[in-house]
């Protein structure tokens, strides 16, 4: 099924290359909500990243011609995106500091679980209190599920880079919620020592 | 090793990147670590719930606006697909050697004709200038013809990998005969410069060199 969708995406982007406005409108129609996702969580902002996808398809149409096919559309996609996201998350640090997201004071997007209800509005204000870079390394590994080779490639920085940057980002969130963690963890309480 | 240490390596622990030496260094302080079992309990707490975050979706339909732009830039020039050079590219240059080459050689000839002792008696010295004037034509027809085989040859060498074994084995004896005979026409020419079958057997290689050349270069494109 993946495989399909991998060859049907390289026929997309032929036909794209060949300036087919119709397949860049299929091929946003597959991947935009992926897209969505990096970018809201990056930015923790509905406006920012409804921008940023904007900003990657347009992108894409314009830098179709680079995609040889070497690897997965989706690939290129998000280093797309994780570049047009990290700059923009630069240009806001820089603009608006210490601004409350709207995303978090609407509740972000509801998820099921008694355990997630208690720690998701404070996790997702966590995460959008990292550095840009450390911020854009957990999403993309612990939120996004992305290995570190794949997100090195994205980033373009090395596997230690990532790994180092993930390290720090999870120091950071678990000194945030420590106390939200702990009563979490004596509520649903998972067997300790085991990796 | 102290909890400190232990708690930075708990991260990449937790996920099975570490080496089975480091793993097991971990596994047997937490045994006797409440605060690292801790501090362990949390961070898997936190990679859980961050893989449960619920996925964003996308509501508002964005393509129209993203349609709207593109349409508003220049238009993007279609893929070009990378050939090779054809041979039609190179004639202009070839020909252009091989026209000069010509020039020259006619130069010569003529040069030869009339400083030849049955036409107008010449004295010694118009004969040694006529004799250089003829020499510097035919180095310079000689540059021309090595132009054109140069260029040939490059030609040759990038498509070498898309010609038939056999063809190409029979062009490159050909060549070599081709060769043979340039040598011994120029060691001949530096013995005696005013040898005209070596001049002529000379030039009558170097057209069929190109014309090898040539025709290995067109074999390979088809």
């Amino acid at each position: 099924m993946q495989k399909e969708a991998k060859v049907g995406d390289l026929i997309l982007c032929k036909r794209c290359q060949q300036g087919d406005i119709g397949a860049l409108e299929e091929l946003y129609k597959r991947h935009k909500d992926k897209v969505y996702a990096l970018a809201i969580r990056l930015t923790n902002n509905v406006q920012d990243a409804e921008d940023i996808v904007q900003d990657v398809f347009v992108q894409v149409h314009r830098k179709i011609n680079s995609f040889r096919g070497d690897a997965a559309f989706s690939s290129w996609l998000y280093r797309i995106a994780t570049n047009i996201s990290m700059s923009a998350l630069r240009q806001r640090q820089r603009r608006r500091k210490a601004q409350t997201s709207e995303y978090v004071q609407a509740g972000g997007h509801q998820a099921q679980g008694n355990d997630t209800r208690l720690l998701k509005p404070f996790l997702e204000e966590a995460i959008a209190s990292l550095p840009p870079k450390s911020r854009m390394v957990f999403v993309l590994h612990d939120v996004q599920g992305f290995q570190h080779q794949e997100i090195a490639q994205m980033l373009n920085c090395s596997v230690g880079t990532s790994k180092s940057q993930l390290h720090k980002a999870r120091s950071h969130l678990r000194k945030t919620l420590r106390s939200r963690l702990s009563l979490i963890s004596a509520m649903v309480n998972v067997p300790v020592g085991e990796a | 090793m102290n909890c400190r240490k232990i708690q930075r390596l708990l991260s990449p622990y937790l996920d099975g990147e570490l080496r089975s030496h480091q793993a097991a260094m971990v596994q047997t302080h937490l045994r006797g670590c409440a605060q690292c079992q801790k501090a362990l309990e949390d961070l898997r707490q936190l990679v859980h719930q961050a893989r449960s975050l619920a996925p964003a979706i996308l509501t508002t339909d964005l393509w129209p606006a993203i349609e709207r732009r593109i349409l508003a830039q220049p238009p993007v020039v279609p893929a070009k697909i990378p050939r090779r050079a054809p041979l039609s590219a190179w004639r202009p240059r070839i020909a252009w050697a091989m026209g000069l080459a010509a020039v020259f050689l006619s130069l010569f000839f003529l040069r030869q004709h009339f400083s030849s002792p049955t036409s107008t008696p010449q004295t010694a010295q118009s004969q040694a200038q006529l004799l250089a004037a003829a020499q510097s034509d035919i180095d310079l027809a000689r540059t021309y013809y090595q132009n054109s085989i140069s260029a040939l040859e490059n030609i040759v060498a990038h498509r070498a990998h898309q010609m038939d074994p056999d063809q190409a084995g029979l062009f490159r004896q050909k060549l070599v005969h081709l060769e043979e005979t340039i040598d011994e026409c120029s060691i001949a020419l530096e013995k005696n410069s005013y040898d005209i079958r070596a001049q002529r057997a000379l030039f009558d290689a170097y057209d069929s060199k190109i014309s090898t050349l040539r025709e290995m270069a067109v074999s390979a494109q088809y």
